[in-house]
């Protein structure tokens, strides 16, 4: 028997099936036997765009209210509270069609982003005074909350640039698991699910590195907030478990394995995956049974064996295969 | 390090083989003893050998082995359940018996705690499911109760699960989060033979050691005698072994009444053959070949068998000391700190054993399916199936 994973292009529509090579009276059939079919949506796309009017409508005491971002899930507003600079994030949620969201599942959420607020870490993003909350238009639902506006730069923005030293990979890795840490260690074991180069926010004013939109998918891990079978995440840093949509809840392994897809990037500029008109269902492929290109390979002067081993180690197909606790991961770069 | 495994009819040999520092400890069985017993010889042991490890596996896994018959003065002990079903394991009923356990050891002086665990015929099965289950309120106990010594998981997998490597794998993504110092591994064959004939069962068993290890956890193989050669060289901490087959490996079957049966066969381990080849007629063939002084291991409890060992006395004590030494020399030799070259070693050394079998056979010395060289190529199979596995 066996097994192939095919993927259709309709959006994000995947469907797994079983190719079975089988003898019937002497004669060699195949025969295709469909054993999952299930809907990624990798990102959900926000259907309805948020006015600066409906923001100030919905947080009447901000001020200079701009549009920062809009991308996937969430619009993001740069705006004012008095002399604070803040950035207000909408992520959109699912409406049944009876037009009722289910609140238990809202509150929850907006629970769990006031905890993250209160986590205190300088490698997560600083709370600000707008309170969580949810805001409805006429077609669309959100909820929404604020963290302090971080001056300075993504990772995404800095790759884009040059290669990174290894000084300020080193301190990214630390950084982060920091933060992975964190979210994971909290009450309610919270798993970041969105590790990337965008979310990753190098602050000038205390020279860390933050790891921004914890709170984002939190909302989208919830099914009765999204639609059946979503898988949360960018893909091209999604774990494998993530990618299969494991029965068993995922665990901050697979943050470290984000971060360690976001690190080799940073250090090799190249994607250990991605390649150029490689389709979604290439890509998972490519996630799930391909090994990257040896990290020794690139010739990375200034970078320790010790270290492009720890990357690679995050990179390995199986949470077991990782590292099994933030600390001994920061253990392991304490001694490079 | 090695441990012997406490069975019927100590004697004084494992008083002697942990004077001697020949083993590192001890991990007694509740079914050979009655608990005043029992608590009677955990004191000597502490109070003799303060510095070695006295375990105590609480047996629960054979609560749920169907119809079991010989279970022996387990009915004695406080955690007693006869017949546990699938049905028994309620949410509640998990905390009771965990409690009863642990608690039975937290009150008697063991170096370490001993978690409940159940036998699993595969790592998508229920039994699995429940074992988790125990896992995670034991962990809990230890955390609530501030229990101060090392917590060790117990898991007992049929061999044939070992074989399913995504299970395997997908098993082993729950294992390496529990927050327990360590696993008390035992394999249930589902053969009376001590030797391993499947390469893939056996790589499997080196994957799960091995990935346990990588993980932080101190893993301790019971009822493991010389493949344990093969498992510490992957990563595992200790194994432990005891005097008869049955304290040699681990099966279901010797929970049931059997009709009959014959007196042991008096049986003699070579270092150099990594196995146990019977006095007579194998032995007595060797020496009488001029091979004993390649055979034999030299641990001078075997001095007696040098000259005609078929009419020599070799007793039980003795034979069981002398296996210690001899699977604690062999330790000795794989104690390199890469496992790269621990496996190297263990390698050379099956082959220099072939090498001997090779030329034993030659001059015309037959072995039994047992004592035989087959199961050597069963190793060096498994040591490729699990690197390139890796």
């Amino acid at each position: 028997m066996i097994k192939k994973l095919i993927g259709v292009r309709n959006h994000s529509l995947q469907i797994f099936i079983n190719w079975q090579r089988l003898e019937v009276r002497g004669k060699r059939v195949d025969t295709l036997l469909v054993f999952e079919c299930r809907v990624y949506y990798t990102l959900m796309p926000v259907s309805q765009l948020l006015s600066k009017t409906d923001v100030k409508k919905c947080l009447p005491t901000l001020s200079n209210i701009s549009n920062l971002n809009t991308g996937g899930q969430k619009q993001v507003f740069k705006a004012h509270i008095g002399s604070e600079t803040v950035a207000v994030k909408f992520v959109q949620i699912e409406v049944n069609g009876n037009n009722i969201i289910d609140e238990t599942a809202l509150d929850r959420v907006l629970r769990e982003i006031k905890i993250i607020n209160s986590l205190n870490s300088a490698n997560l993003p600083k709370t600000c005074s707008v309170i969580p909350g949810f805001f409805r238009t006429n077609n669309a639902a959100y909820y929404y909350y604020g963290e302090k506006f971080i001056n300075g730069y993504s990772v995404s923005q800095l790759i884009t640039a040059r290669r990174i030293s290894y000084r300020e990979a080193k301190q990214m890795l630390v950084d982060v698991t920091t933060a992975i840490k964190f979210l994971w260690e909290s009450d309610e074991h919270i798993v970041h699910r969105d590790i990337k180069p965008s979310n990753i926010v190098y602050s000038n004013d205390d020279g860390v590195y933050v790891l921004i939109d914890a709170g984002l998918a939190l909302a989208m891990h919830d099914v009765s907030l999204t639609p059946t079978g979503m898988v949360v995440g960018t893909l091209s840093y999604m774990s494998p478990e993530q990618i299969k949509g494991k029965k068993r809840e995922l665990d901050f392994r697979s943050d470290l394995y984000s971060l360690g897809v976001t690190v080799y990037q940073a250090i090799t500029q190249k994607h250990p995956y991605c390649q150029m008109r490689m389709s979604d269902s290439e890509l998972q492929k490519a996630i799930l049974f391909t090994k990257p290109t040896r990290l020794e390979t690139f010739g990375l002067s200034g970078f320790p064996a010790g270290f492009l081993s720890i990357i690679e180690t995050l990179l390995n197909k199986r949470p077991h295969q990782r590292f099994n606790s933030c600390d001994k991961l920061l253990g392991g770069i304490s001694v490079l | 390090m090695l441990l012997a495994q406490y069975g019927h009819q100590p004697t004084s040999k494992i008083g002697e083989a942990l004077r001697q520092n020949i083993v590192d400890g001890v991990i007694l069985c509740p079914r050979f003893n009655q608990p005043e017993k029992l608590r009677e010889i955990t004191k000597q042991l502490r109070e003799s050998f303060p510095a070695k490890e006295v375990i105590f596996d609480p047996n629960f896994y054979v609560f749920a082995i169907p119809s079991v018959s010989r279970i022996g003065k387990l009915v004695s002990y406080p955690f007693y359940y006869p017949s546990l079903r699938r049905t028994d394991f309620s949410t509640k009923k998990v905390t009771e018996y965990t409690k009863k356990v642990l608690e039975y050891q937290i009150k008697n002086d063991f170096t370490k705690i001993i978690s409940p665990g159940l036998i699993f015929p595969s790592f998508d099965s229920a039994w699995a499911q429940i074992t988790l289950q125990l896992f995670s309120e034991s962990i809990d106990f230890v955390k609530s109760n501030s229990v101060k010594k090392d917590l060790l998981l117990t898991l007992v997998i049929n061999e044939a699960a070992l074989r399913e490597d995504e299970q395997l794998s997908d098993f082993l993504d729950a294992l390496t989060t529990l927050e327990a110092k360590g696993f008390y591994l035992i394999v249930d064959r589902s053969t009376d033979l001590p030797q391993w004939s499947d390469p893939g069962t056996l790589a499997g068993l080196l994957y799960l050691v091995n990935s346990l290890s990588k993980n932080g956890y101190k893993v301790i193989l019971g009822y493991t005698d010389l493949v344990g050669l093969l498992t510490t060289a992957v990563g595992a901490d200790s194994i432990a072994n005891g005097w008869w087959k049955s304290l040699k490996l681990f099966s279901r079957s010797q929970f049931y009444d059997r009709s009959g049966g014959q007196r042991p066969r008096v049986t003699y381990t070579s270092e150099k053959l990594l196995n146990s080849v019977f006095v007579d007629p194998e032995l007595q063939a060797i020496v009488e070949s001029g091979f004993g002084g390649e055979v034999l291991s030299g641990t001078g409890s075997d001095n007696a068998l040098s000259v005609n060992p078929a009419q020599q006395t070799w007793s039980q004590d003795n034979a069981a000391l002398h296996h210690w030494k001899v699977v604690k020399s062999l330790l000795g030799k794989i104690n390199q700190s890469d496992e790269e070259a621990r496996l190297d070693q263990v390698e050379s050394l099956i082959r220099e054993a072939q090498t001997l079998y090779t030329r034993l056979r030659g001059v015309g010395i037959d072995f039994d399916t047992i004592s035989g060289p087959s199961y050597l190529r069963t190793w060096l199979e498994a040591i490729t199936v699990y690197k390139e596995g890796l």
